[in-house]
């Protein structure tokens, strides 16, 4: 795997090997966006958001700096991309006020992972953001920070508050920890 | 923090939601080699079977006689088509619709 640490990644290079070097940067970190649009964004036009979030990395490459891990650069354009989408989705829910808002249902025989993606749509964007980054991405709470702009202290009460909320809805539906 | 929600925190990190796998790729590189009747009937599908069918009408053409010279790129795409066609819910369908092109 490349060493994308670099913020010199793109410079001095011609347009076909630009392009070979943009493909490897997907091939990294594909999954990487997949995962955060998913869990963040939910499943709805997942393969668009992860589409828009390449072109978005694609189109700022010029403003990296190197002030941040590439990684860290990568996680925060996925998790704006998630965002955006998740508010467009609540504002087209807001407007669809003849339907009943959707309920989860938990099925007896959802399997725990399954309950806990369906229990992290239910948090707020802020704290779901928080609880996926940590516990499924595995990053840091100052990593979260810089990638959601946001003071560590004011990412570490999100987290607490949304694994609070987490943890009491996964028990309504009947999993205790 | 209290055992429980290290209890918790655990369960969490063990029970990492699975993400949906990607779609197959090679599906529109597929319908590109394809005579236009075909892909019509490959979109009213609109289903996994769609590549399935594909999957069986390109081996058919590409192992018929009188054929261009081998493409490695298109057995590759066929290897990874292929995969598709044992998917659980690809029925008998697709043979049919083998059978009527």
């Amino acid at each position: 795997m490349m060493d994308w640490a670099l913020p010199t990644w793109f410079s001095g290079l011609g347009q076909a090997e630009r392009d070979a070097r943009f493909e490897q940067l997907y091939l990294d970190h594909a999954g990487l966006v997949r995962s955060v649009v998913y869990l963040i964004g939910g499943e709805s036009d997942l393969d668009d958001i992860v589409q828009e979030t390449f072109v978005k990395i694609w189109r700022n490459l010029h403003k990296f700096e190197g002030r941040s891990l590439a990684r860290t650069w990568i996680y925060r354009i996925a998790v704006n991309s998630a965002r955006d989408h998740w508010r467009k989705l609540a504002r087209r829910r807001e407007n669809l006020t003849a339907q009943a808002p959707e309920k989860s249902v938990a099925p007896a025989d959802v399997e725990t992972s399954e309950l806990i993606r369906r229990g992290l749509l239910e948090l707020s964007l802020e704290q779901r953001e928080a609880v996926a980054l940590h516990y499924f991405e595995g990053l840091t709470l100052k990593e979260i920070a810089q990638i959601v702009n946001a003071p560590e202290g004011t990412v570490k009460t999100r987290l607490y508050h949304g694994r609070k909320a987490l943890q009491a809805w996964l028990q309504e539906k009947g999993i205790e920890s | 923090m209290s055992e429980q929600d290290k209890k918790f925190e655990d369960l969490l990190r063990a029970n990492r939601p699975a993400i949906p796998a990607v779609p197959p790729a090679e599906f529109e590189a597929l319908l590109e080699r394809v005579s236009p009747r075909t892909r019509w009937y490959v979109y009213g599908l609109k289903s996994g079977l769609a590549v399935a069918t594909l999957a069986l009408i390109l081996t058919w053409q590409s192992t018929a006689p009188m054929k261009t010279a081998p493409d490695p790129e298109l057995d590759a795409l066929l290897n990874e088509a292929a995969i598709e066609m044992f998917e659980p819910g690809v029925g008998s369908d697709d043979w049919d619709l083998y059978a009527a092109l």
